[in-house]
């Protein structure tokens, strides 16, 4: 029975969307309740929170998953990027008071020592280093937006969807780094094990995204 | 008072039998095969071993100065060390030369793992290019893993140089960046940039087909209609040549597997416990250009973690340990019995307990399969505690 893993939250909709847009089963994925583990017409859907996902895939617990491609980096667990769903779409950006710009506009010695607040510290640490800035990354779980007016921090690295938010705290995009989007994920041993049992449903989900 | 860091791990128990039963029967499977012991350094030297590495694996290489102030790294590869040293003790007319090892490797982890260090077992056969030699390493491979009762274990093969192949006639950028995504695991974006791409159609859809040939040996008739006889002949081989050694239950085909290319140029192989299981480990063929070597270096050979290994087994099957109560009887009698134990290649331990309720107690934590009374001639099962005859010990109840 192939395993899908779920994130639950705001993404669990489009996931659903999927699902029965590509015919798999959801009937009893839709009334699921509090149950955590679903089994509904030989599919079991594990449903977890998103950024326990790449664990529950890279320990091998479940074989598939759709997942967010910004919590996947975020973990840096190999994982195979089987589909690009195209929901959820978002990006990931610098954003600050709009007089850090400037900063960011010419040598990367004038990024040096700046305070970062984030909930992804590892893909800001990897992207400031990609340009050759060290700076102090502040990993903060929520409300990364409050950082920079509380002097906690200069700027702040999250992702970014309409920017009201950023908006409303006075913020900006100073640079965008990279898309988002909800992503199917695969195991990779599971892929190169049990590759005839996640076919059907690998093809429905690419088939059902290709044709939306 | 804990000694042991963050990311390494001392390891005793019956974890540490069931790894040193796996190391003695593979270590004597390989001798048996002409595999002569090879002991690397601990350390290797920087710059040599930056330079044979691929980029993924580079950045995951624990630096550090040697005492005499080398820019050293701890062991992060040992077919590298085993080339060095054919390169540096042996003439090109002794070729092959066929080592084989038991070592700890080290690297920085990917999470959610924390380990630093691994066990593994493996055998290197250095400086010959035929198929013959891949054959070679995956039959002792799955021979050994048959002599550990593994007979589940499933190795999936691909062939690394299956890409420059069917990529050679692609512009430089495209292809490199079509082997990343495939280095990488990343299928949407390995079709997407050849959607984007102006190659032409069918090339196209071939070349789109390709990550996704994965099963069983039936897919490579798929993958040569699609690319053609030659390209895929090597695995077709090494597939075939395993059937006929009664393997063929236990192949399986992945075209899209790509590991480290540049650092393998041939055919790799990943190795698990059994169709639903474990990573065991894996290998290929190596073929690179260490610095002032006189010829080329092919090497073919794999690595298998102990520990998966000793994990895979204890869940397959308990351990057949049995524990001797000598509490009543006298050393001799006791060591004597455990002697003849040992000459069945049982594996034993001798509780001196006087009290054989505590005896049995240590025996079940333990996690043994026998408890044997050697003064009453009986034995029991546990944890059920059945008594049986003492002759049953290791004639039945166990798969080891």
């Amino acid at each position: 029975m192939p395993v899908i893993a779920l994130p639950t939250g705001r993404s669990l909709d489009a996931c659903l969307g999927i699902i029965e847009g590509a015919g798999m089963p959801s009937q009893k994925l839709r009334d699921a309740g509090r149950n955590l583990v679903v089994d509904d017409g030989g599919y079991r859907y594990l449903l977890g929170k998103p950024s326990d996902i790449p664990t529950l895939v890279s320990q091998g617990l479940a074989e598939l998953a759709f997942i967010g491609s910004d919590v996947t980096e975020e973990s840096d667990v190999d994982l195979a990027e089987l589909v690009d769903t195209g929901m959820g779409r978002c990006f990931m950006a610098i954003a600050g008071p709009p007089a850090i710009a400037e900063r960011f506009g010419g040598h990367a010695s004038g990024l040096m020592g700046l305070r970062v607040a984030s909930k992804y510290g590892r893909i800001a640490r990897r992207t400031f280093e990609s340009w050759g800035a060290h700076v102090k990354i502040l990993r903060l779980n929520g409300s990364v937006e409050l950082a920079p007016a509380l002097g906690l921090a200069d700027c702040i690295f999250d992702i970014v969807q309409t920017g009201s938010t950023l908006k409303a705290n006075g913020l900006v995009v100073v640079k965008r780094t990279a898309e988002v989007s909800l992503r199917l994920v695969a195991n990779p041993g599971a892929l190169q094990l049990r590759w005839e049992a996640l076919r059907d449903a690998v093809g429905a989900v690419r088939n059902f995204v290709i044709g939306g | 008072m804990n000694i042991t860091p963050r990311g390494c791990s001392s390891i005793g128990g019956e974890l540490a039998n069931g790894m040193e039963e796996c190391r003695s029967a593979a270590l004597s499977m390989f001798t048996s095969y002409g595999y002569s012991p090879f002991n690397p350094a601990m350390l290797q030297l920087l710059e040599g071993t930056m330079k044979n590495l691929h980029r993924k694996r580079r950045g995951r290489v624990i630096a550090l100065n040697s005492p005499f102030g080398e820019p050293c790294c701890l062991r992060a590869d040992i077919t590298i060390s085993a080339l060095s040293y054919m390169a540096l003790n042996h003439a090109p007319e002794e070729f092959p030369l066929r080592l084989c090892y038991s070592e700890r490797v080290f690297s920085s982890p990917r999470p959610p793992k924390e380990n630093i260090e691994d066990t593994q077992v493996g055998v290197e056969l250095l400086g010959w290019e035929g198929l013959g030699s891949d054959i070679e390493v995956l039959t002792i491979l799955l021979r050994a893993l048959d002599s550990l009762g593994l007979t589940e274990a499933v190795v999936v093969l691909g062939d690394a140089s299956l890409f420059p192949a069917l990529f050679a006639d692609l512009p430089e950028a495209l292809a490199g960046h079509l082997t990343e995504c495939l280095e990488d695991g990343s299928y949407y974006e390995y079709g997407k940039t050849l959607a984007d791409s102006r190659i032409g159609r069918d090339r196209k859809k071939a070349l789109s087909g390709l990550p996704w040939l994965k099963g069983t040996a039936e897919v490579l008739s798929q993958g040569r209609s699609l690319f053609g006889e030659e390209a895929l002949r090597p695995l077709s081989a090494i597939a075939s040549s395993l059937a006929a050694l009664g393997y063929a239950g236990r192949v399986r085909i992945d075209l899209g597997f790509i590991r480290d290319l540049g650092y393998y140029r041939g055919p790799v192989f990943n190795v698990y416990s059994s169709p639903g299981g474990a990573l065991l480990g894996g290998g290929g063929r190596y073929a690179g250009a260490l610095a002032d070597t006189r010829f080329s270096c092919q090497a073919v050979g794999f690595g298998v973690s102990l520990r998966e290994m000793a994990l895979a087994r204890a869940r397959g099957c308990p351990s057949s340990r049995v524990m001797i109560w000598a509490g009543p009887a006298s050393p001799d009698k006791a060591l004597s019995y455990a002697a003849s134990l040992a000459g069945r290649d049982v594996p034993f331990e001798i509780s001196w307990n006087q009290d054989d309720t505590e005896s049995k107690n240590t025996a079940i934590k333990r996690g043994c399969s026998w408890w044997a009374n050697i003064e009453g001639d009986y034995a029991l099962v546990l944890p059920s505690c059945r008594r049986v005859a003492i002759s049953e010990i290791g004639a039945t109840g166990s798969c080891r």
